[in-house]
């Protein structure tokens, strides 16, 4: 897994890009570093899945907790270029409800 | 039914072996003749299979799959953990293992926990071709 962020500030919003593989063992980062730039800003964020290969059901734990911290400050989450078999995850779990979802052409 | 191949994974119950059980888990799925988007819905339930064993009780120190290959009809994997807890009081009666459950009885043509007097020693599921 590798994450990369950068504010935006001119949009108020975090541009994150999540590649490789998010599972039980890196989920624990995945979350901390989410946590820690809502520390800084607790803003909206982008998050950029183009080389997202995998995620199970700890990332999405992961993501619906920070969902729950952002909406409390009347954010939210986008999360784009999704591969159409990541993208079937969320939307068996129902989880593209309440996640701005855009996937990958 | 056909004779079966079957294939066997024992690794420790740890976080960072979780990949060797995804790559085993496609490796498999991929001899047996599934399909690129079939694998991956095996991968992941397999996967979601495993974290929730290895985090159903402490001391789990093992998991244990079994692959059984049916060329004619597809895909038999049980995942069974070293230490089997009560169904009762698992550590991961929470809403995170719900969500896990639905992802693999959403993938999966049939999944079902193995219980023994009221222990839980494993999951077990199964995918057919064109299922």
């Amino acid at each position: 897994m590798n994450i990369t962020h950068n504010y935006n500030s001119s949009t108020n919003t975090w541009e994150v890009s999540l590649s490789g593989e998010v599972d039980v063992y890196n989920a624990p980062q995945l979350k901390e570093v989410l946590h820690s730039l809502l520390d800084q800003h607790n803003s909206s964020i982008v998050i950029d899945c183009q080389g997202l290969k995998y995620i199970d059901s700890t990332g999405l734990g992961v993501l619906i907790g920070v969902l729950k911290r952002v909406k409390d400050n009347n954010g939210n989450i986008s999360i784009k270029n999704l591969k159409p078999y990541i993208k079937k995850i969320f939307t068996i779990t129902g989880l593209d409800k309440i996640f701005l979802i855009e996937v990958q052409e | 039914m056909m004779s079966m191949d079957s294939v066997y994974l024992r690794v420790p119950a740890k976080p960072e072996y979780m990949l060797v059980i995804r790559l085993t888990t496609s490796a498999v799925a991929s001899r047996a003749g599934f399909d690129v988007d079939e694998i991956e819905d095996i991968k992941l339930a397999v996967s979601e299979a495993g974290t929730f064993m290895m985090n159903h009780d402490k001391g789990v120190e093992w998991l244990e799959l079994e692959f059984k290959v049916d060329k004619e009809e597809g895909i038999w994997i049980d995942i069974f953990a070293s230490k089997a807890a009560h169904q009762d009081v698992l550590f991961s009666n929470n809403e995170q293992s719900e969500l896990s459950f639905y992802i693999m009885e959403s993938l999966m043509d049939g999944v079902e926990k193995a219980i023994d007097n009221g222990f839980l020693r494993g999951i077990k599921m199964y995918k057919k071709f064109g299922g």
